[in-house]
């Protein structure tokens, strides 16, 4: 048996499937535009069929769902690509920063200024009582000094930057976990009760690629469509409605720059900044910790030698008016000179324990080579390490003990505990502080003779002066102006190969994010296809209303 | 493969970007003229132009060295040669004063003009270039001959003034007194030798007149010695000179050779790229305006 009513219901739920179609439909090309929408579809179905008269009849369609287009593998490629993209992006930027500051065609930069001061001595050795002479070599010792502090300091500068920029990114990410957290109850919610939350799901799916440029991050889904987020390889940010927050923590022997740490509970700290591998994040790490500090130790080497290197010369000749001894550079690099806590030339970790203490003096300047080394207790022993070699050498510690190595002296007493540790660059920070040590009205105190006698006309330190420029000072092979072109050549490779993963990553991801467009991006004119269908759905269903109506009125009429 | 709006405005932009991009770098190059403006764009190459740099700055420096030093030699070579009419003449008057014609009074007078003669030579040998004693040696600031003629100025073997003409090869550009008008320890004192000349003519002592006279001959070729010594000083000088600016045109070749743009290329790269763009942004406005609405009533 079939009756009217069920052309009615048919008809009924027609209009109310096609409708929400329709609905669908509008919000689809509505979200044209929005970033990290997924197209949505309404899923039909028939109605269950009644048993009848000559067989089954059907009752009609159902919509059952929205289903949104999705591709999970696709979205973890994209997410993995955001992480590439955030660590790229920062470095590229930053290291366009840093090779400009150390480029120069047109001549203003270091080392035209380095030229400079050496050509202002051979005019000295020209005319070596010259009072124009003596100035120039001032005013160009004053430049060259001036130049390197300032592009130090810019070096530093972008190393503060970089510095806040995790901090700012630590806040970041602490926002966007505690977001992702309250979606995932919010999807719980929604899906226990047998709905899709498909525009929850975009949004989280938004976030977590917001998250992943800033941070590395892997990630899963449970049964209950909660994902559980681990950030920096080790750290649980988000488990179902929950998040935990990154903080950072200033690290005493990193110069007080932040350490981004990570405190599951009140009684557990882990550091993370080493565990961190990709994401903006590392990119400020990467930049902070090891491109502007190579850089500025580069420059720290240059500034050491080239004041070193001069005051040396320049103390062994003698002034117009008799001096000798006087250094041309600050600092003087002069023997028995100590080595300061204060600017970093020795650096104690915050974890030592014993109480002994070291002194480190300069004790033959012309062995200087500057180079960064690790001192090391452990048991009797102390190892000294040469950091750009690896150099290392271990010897027996008593109570005091005294030694010397490339120019250094050292001198220990007091107790040491074993693991105790101790970083010493005697040039450290001399590019910000290089400075000429003769002022303008001092001019006379230049050393271009040998003897205080015939001061007048003695060239011969001048001369000795001069020659430095082609001496092979650093590491033996390399000349002030050389060593510079090295710190260029060094900077560039790192900076095209940056630029050359950034590209070649450019053009994978916008492959990937083709292909995610592919499949979930609106195209509007399938939508307005769609949306004549199913208006002519709905305009049939509508049809059978009334026919039914008609029918009724039929049977109604025979009653009459 | 389904195409969705976003696709086709996101593949026209990226394009469209990526011309843009290429484009802005041409620019630079052209509106530069370099084809490296940062490390990274040749790293070995920019570290190659930092060290033409200062080997280009180093060859103006040297030949600014061999320009002073030669100034300090020609200015010695001129006082010195200045000289030698003074000896001619100063032998010509011993000559006569030999003669036996002279008599006492003529020797009295000759040894007048030898006076004049003498101290024209200590005001020579006096000479300041730049405002220094140019046969002082190193005591520069001192006259070297004093009132009596000795000569004070720095001891025989030292006194060379060095300026450096190459790396690490240097040149003395002076002449110290002693090596030129002698002194009482070096070679021939020809102040003393004047001085003497002066003496044997007032005493009419033909004799003394005929020593002094010797004297003055081999105080001559000391002097020409000296000028010989100069000429193949300054001879060296102008070699170096040529030396360098064949350096700097060669430096400054590979320095342009290697950051250089070819601006041809880059015009002919940079016309391409425009009508490139032009293309991207001519597809740009037929694709994207276009839908399904257009056809729908």
């Amino acid at each position: 048996m079939s009756s009217i009513y069920d052309i009615f219901n048919i008809g009924k739920h027609g209009m109310m499937a096609q409708q929400k179609a329709i609905q669908v439909t509008a919000h689809n090309l509505a979200n044209v535009n929005t970033k990290g929408y997924s197209r949505q579809e309404v899923i039909f179905e028939e109605g269950m069929p009644l048993n009848s008269g000559p067989g089954q009849s059907g009752t009609g369609v159902n919509a059952v769902a929205i289903q949104r287009k999705f591709d999970s593998f696709l979205e973890g490629q994209l997410t993995d690509s955001r992480e590439t993209f955030g660590n790229l992006d920062v470095q590229k930027k930053a290291v366009s920063k840093i090779e400009d500051l150390f480029y120069e065609s047109a001549g203003t930069g270091i080392n035209e200024l380095l030229s400079q001061f050496f050509n202002s001595m051979h005019d000295l050795s020209a005319n070596p009582a010259g009072t124009a002479e003596r100035s120039s070599i001032i005013s160009r010792a004053d430049a060259l000094s001036d130049t390197i502090n300032s592009v130090y300091s810019s070096l530093e500068q972008l190393q503060k930057d970089m510095n806040l920029q995790v901090k700012q990114a630590v806040n970041d990410i602490n926002n966007i976990s505690t977001q992702i957290a309250s979606l995932n109850v919010e999807i719980n919610r929604a899906e226990v009760n047998g709905q899709n939350a498909n525009d929850f799901r975009d949004m989280r799916g938004r976030l977590l690629n917001e998250l992943a440029e800033k941070i590395d991050v892997q990630y899963f889904e449970d049964d209950s469509g909660q994902i559980t987020v681990i950030g920096g390889g080790m750290a649980t940010l988000v488990e179902k409605g929950n998040s935990w927050s990154l903080d950072t923590k200033s690290d005493p022997d990193n110069y007080g720059y932040y350490d981004v740490v990570y405190s599951p509970n009140s009684n557990n700290v882990l550091k993370l900044t080493d565990s961190i591998s990709n994401g903006r994040l590392k990119g400020y790490l990467t930049i902070r910790d090891s491109e502007t500090r190579d850089a500025m130790d580069e420059l720290d080497r240059l500034a050491a030698s080239i004041a070193s290197e001069v005051n040396q010369v320049h103390r062994a000749g003698y002034g117009l008016d008799g001096s000798t001894g006087t250094n041309l550079f600050s600092p003087s690099f002069e023997a028995g000179d100590v080595l300061s806590q204060d600017v970093g030339s020795i650096r104690a970790l915050s974890t030592n324990t014993g109480t002994g203490s070291l002194t480190i003096a300069i004790d033959d300047p012309s062995a200087l080579k500057f180079n960064n080394y690790e001192l090391t207790f452990s048991g009797g022993n102390y190892t000294l390490v040469n950091k750009s070699t690896n150099a290392s050498s271990t010897a027996v510690y008593s109570d005091p003990s005294s030694f010397t190595f490339e120019g250094l002296s050292v001198t220990i007493s007091g107790s040491f505990d074993a693991g105790d540790k101790y970083s010493i660059s005697a040039h450290k920070n001399t590019a910000k502080d290089i400075r000429a040590a003769i002022g303008m009205s001092d001019t006379a105190k230049i050393a271009a003779a040998t003897a205080a006698a015939d001061n007048r006309g003695d060239n011969r330190n001048a001369i000795a002066l001069a020659q430095l420029q082609d001496a092979l000072k650093i590491d033996g092979n390399s000349s002030f102006n050389s060593y510079y072109g090295s710190i260029v050549g060094r900077i560039g490779v790192k900076s095209q190969s940056i630029n050359n993963q950034y590209a070649a990553h450019e053009f994978s991801s916008e492959q990937l994010s083709n292909m995610r467009e592919s499949v979930s991006g609106v195209s509007i004119d399938e939508e307005m296809t769609n949306l004549m269908k199913y208006q002519h759905a709905y305009e049939a269903s509508a049809r059978l209303l009334s026919i039914g109506d008609e029918l009724m009125q039929t049977l109604l009429d025979i009653l009459r | 493969m389904r195409v969705s709006n976003n696709l086709m405005s996101d593949t026209v932009m990226g394009n469209m970007q990526r011309n843009l991009e290429k484009l802005l770098d041409l620019q630079n190059s052209a509106s530069s003229g370099k084809k490296i403006n940062k490390p990274s764009d040749d790293p070995a190459g920019a570290a190659r132009v930092i060290n033409y740099n200062s080997a280009i700055s180093k060859a103006g420096q040297y030949q600014r060295n061999i320009d002073n030093g030669a100034a300090y030699l020609n200015a010695t070579e001129t006082a010195i040669s200045a000289t030698q009419d003074i000896f001619l003449r100063a032998k010509e008057l011993a000559l006569s004063a030999l003669s036996e014609t002279s008599s006492a009074a003529d020797r009295n007078t000759m040894a007048m003009e030898v006076e004049q003669l003498y101290e024209q030579v200590r005001q020579i040998a006096n000479t300041k270039y730049d405002n220094r004693y140019i046969f002082a040696g190193l005591k520069t600031d001192v006259a070297p001959y004093d009132n009596t003629g000795s000569y004070t100025g720095t001891a025989s073997n030292g006194g060379y003034i060095d300026v450096e003409i190459d790396a690490g090869i240097t040149m003395s550009v002076n002449m110290p007194g002693y090596a030129v008008f002698g002194s009482a320890t070096d070679g021939t004192d020809v102040l003393a030798a004047l001085s003497d000349l002066k003496t044997a003519m007032e005493s009419n002592d033909t004799v003394a007149i005929e020593g002094a006279m010797t004297n003055l001959d081999s105080g001559m070729d000391q002097v020409s010695d000296a000028l010989s010594y100069i000429g193949a000083r300054l001879n060296r000088l102008d070699i170096a000179k040529n030396h360098f600016d064949t350096l700097l045109f060669d430096l400054a070749k590979y320095k342009s050779d290697t950051e250089d743009a070819d601006i041809t290329n880059i015009i002919s790269q940079l016309a391409l790229q425009e009508t490139m763009l032009e293309v991207s942004r001519a597809t740009a406005a037929k694709v994207l305006q276009q839908s399904i609405l257009d056809f729908m009533r």
